[in-house]
């Protein structure tokens, strides 16, 4: 979806994201575009809502969480050999999707050696070359046939 | 070793040297330096206080042990914004096709009483704000992600762009595109907590 320049800048202007000099330009169109104004009216009066949700809740950590984390991190391995695990998790995942993808292309290669892609394209026709052409010719004389006709209704 | 007496200015890059050179106590200035924002963003996707507990631990231990990979071509905290995210989303993709998600409030937010305690605070706003909730639940993860970053936890486009990993003109065409399926949903299902100034707008869809 693209964002008109209005609606951008309507955007932009309620989320603070304007430079100095081009809120002030902004908020100069809207005085002088009462449509304008609406809409950032509009929008400002939905966003309330935020704002009075996030004046409403404060979370905070409950007490004694910093020491339940560091409990659990004294319990992991020593930082080189988290590093080591996860470099091999790494190689794991990467031969995993390699394996895979050969899987596939081994698959897709050996539907295709034995025909079976082509025996189940829908639709398909096997025809010779001169079966085309005389096809082709047929047609052709039905468009000349249909053009010649005199039209219909007069 | 960790020298650094976790001033409050003590930087993340040195937290994470320091991480890296084997300190304990400095990935616990880092849990401790960002633990908040991570429950609060996980708050906004799972709403049992258990699991986020959970969910919260498990952000940081894959924080540790993939530190080594940080490479601070980012701010570190788009780099966990980004991990957390996708616990949540992970968490949440999991809890559905476990027919399991728990969208009620069970305690893990605690409510501020600012407003309480202030009596001009318009009813309408109170329900405002728990509508909003519930419409961004129904939200399909990536409009309600781009909304929880922009409108909750107040990321420029810039750092959206950098946690979700997109290009700066798909954060603001996906924002754009949350936001009116946002406003779709309340003037469907909550026309009465719209001003009467989008009467117009209301009428045009039915």
């Amino acid at each position: 979806m693209t964002l008109s320049h209005d609606d951008r800048q309507m955007q932009r202007y309620l989320d603070g994201e304007l430079s100095d000099g081009e809120a002030a330009a902004f908020a100069a169109r809207m005085l002088a575009d009462g449509r304008l104004r609406e809409r950032v009216e509009a929008l400002e009066r939905v966003r309330g809502g935020f704002a009075a949700a996030a004046e409403r809740e404060v979370a905070r950590a409950p007490a004694g969480f910093t020491a339940g984390v560091l409990a659990e991190v004294r319990r992991l391995p020593a930082r080189e050999e988290l590093q080591q695990r996860e470099l091999f998790d790494g190689a794991v995942r990467l031969c995993r999707r390699v394996l895979l993808a050969a899987a596939l292309l081994i698959g897709l290669g050996l539907a295709w050696h034995l025909g079976l892609l082509d025996r189940n394209r829908a639709g398909s026709v096997k025809a010779s070359s001169g079966e085309v052409e005389r096809e082709m010719e047929r047609l052709d004389q039905r468009i000349v046939e249909s053009m010649e006709a005199p039209p219909r209704g007069r | 070793m960790f020298a650094l007496k976790q001033r409050p200015e003590t930087s993340d890059r040195e937290l994470i040297a320091a991480v890296l050179d084997g300190s304990e106590a400095a990935f616990g200035a880092l849990v401790d330096r960002y633990k908040d924002r991570v429950f609060r963003l996980l708050g906004r996707y799972c709403r049992d206080s258990v699991e986020c507990e959970d969910l919260a631990q498990d952000v940081f231990l894959k924080v540790f042990r993939k530190l080594h990979t940080f490479n601070h071509d980012s701010q570190f905290f788009t780099w966990l914004y980004r991990i957390t995210v996708n616990a949540a989303t992970d968490h949440l993709s999991r809890a559905s096709s476990r027919r399991l998600r728990l969208v009620e409030d069970t305690g893990l937010f605690e409510h501020d009483d600012r407003d309480r305690e202030n009596p001009t605070t318009p009813l309408e706003q109170e329900e405002l704000a728990r509508v909003t909730r519930e419409l961004v639940d129904q939200l399909p993860e990536k409009f309600r992600t781009i909304l929880v970053l922009r409108e909750f936890e107040g990321l420029s486009y810039t750092d959206i762009a950098e946690v979700l990993d997109i290009q700066l003109g798909t954060v603001e065409s996906r924002l754009f595109r949350a936001r009116q399926r946002f406003k779709d949903a309340l003037i469907r299902q909550h026309p009465e907590l719209l001003p009467v100034a989008d009467a117009g707008a209301r009428g045009g869809r039915r």
